[in-house]
């Protein structure tokens, strides 16, 4: 029995390669590129973070500058009420008392509300 | 071939309600902001102020310029008050 | 001194007895937030000492500052009630420009940069006041016009 031979002259060349060309650019040029992207980024978000400091420096001054007179204001009603509480005590007890043993300034905690509110 | 008026009921219906919705929020926001663009991410100082600001005007978004306040100004100060719990 | 703020509070507490006479009185500021954080520099600028001395009083009457430094906080309420009133008469249309843009923009600084550029060449001509913001990179340098952040394109 003959057995089976390749043919006369050999197979031919099996094409296992592809031969497609490669698109684009060489990939060291596109992490270049996407450095490059990213670089400029960041100098642009470095000067927007500069920008918000200066910003949020300013509107902290701008709300320094007017505390003292809201401070102020806020003081003088706080010293109206704590003499107008004195002067009641005074009326209606007929002793000056301490409250709080301290000679510190307190913001009452409790107060006497009146029962009838004529607004 | 016409399309059946039945089938455009729905979507009356519901353009009808977003819209009343939608409209509803607009003028209610309006309403409360006097007109202005709304205040947003207001911070503890921002809403001290605007409760002064109402001490003031009268509105919690009215603004004057005025360099002295009006009479009375000074004895309108509200504590807010609880009552005592323990 | 610590406090906690009441919650779920529903009724307040207004007393309407007036100050003892034996204390001078003085005319509270009448100018709400936009247009007092409007001219706050300006207040910064020239009442500095005032307001120092204010807080430094506070600081240093140990916890009794609320009675003891009236008089100090009378001057700072005087002083920023002067330039209040100044700015009003020789600037009064770029103050009003400037503070209703500051209303109108959630009170942002950086969106209203036209007025207030307007509003600090006026007041500079006229009061001599300047806005300086202490501690910045560049005192001299006034914040860009165009910000960033700035949404307000009309503005800028």
């Amino acid at each position: 029995m003959p057995q089976d031979m390749p043919p006369a002259g050999g197979y031919s060349p099996v094409q296992y390669k592809r031969n497609i060309p490669a698109r684009g650019f060489r990939p060291v040029h596109y992490l270049i590129g996407m450095h490059l992207v990213m670089a400029y980024g960041y100098y642009r978000l470095f000067h927007s973070v500069r920008e918000q400091h200066e910003l949020a420096r300013e509107k902290l001054w701008g709300r320094l500058h007017i505390l003292p007179l809201l401070q102020a204001e806020e003081d003088r009603d706080q010293a109206r009420r704590y003499f107008a509480d004195k002067a009641r005590e005074k009326e209606l007890l007929g002793t000056d008392s301490k409250v709080y043993h301290s000679d510190r300034f307190v913001r009452p905690t409790f107060m006497y509300t009146p029962s009838k509110v004529t607004q | 071939m016409g399309v059946p008026f039945e089938a455009l009921l729905p979507f009356g219906i519901i353009i009808g309600c977003f819209g009343a919705g939608g409209y509803g929020l607009m003028a209610v926001k309006n309403w409360t902001n006097e007109g202005k663009r709304a205040r947003w991410s207001r911070d503890l100082w921002d809403r001290v102020m605007m409760e002064r600001d109402l001490r003031i005007t009268g509105t919690m978004r009215g603004q004057s310029s005025n360099h002295e306040a009006p009479p009375g100004f000074e004895l309108s100060n509200p504590w807010k008050l609880e009552k005592r719990i323990f | 001194m610590s406090r906690r703020e009441p919650q779920f509070n529903q009724q307040v507490l207004v007393d309407t007895t007036p100050m003892p006479a034996d204390i001078p009185k003085v005319a509270e500021i009448g100018a709400t937030s936009a247009p007092l954080y409007s001219a706050a520099y300006f207040i910064g600028d020239r009442c500095q000492a005032y307001n120092d001395d204010f807080m430094k009083c506070k600081a240093e009457s140990n916890g009794r500052g609320e009675l003891e430094c009236l008089k100090e906080g009378r001057k700072v309420t005087r002083c920023a009630a002067s330039v209040i009133k100044d700015i009003n008469t020789h600037c009064l249309s770029q103050f009003t420009a400037h503070w209703e843009c500051l209303e109108n923009w959630n009170h942002r600084l950086w969106e209203c940069r036209k007025a207030e550029k307007e509003l600090n060449a006026c007041v500079f001509d006229k009061l001599g006041l300047q806005k300086r913001i202490p501690g910045a990179v560049d005192e001299k340098k006034p914040l860009p016009t165009h910000s960033v952040y700035s949404a307000n394109y009309k503005q800028c």
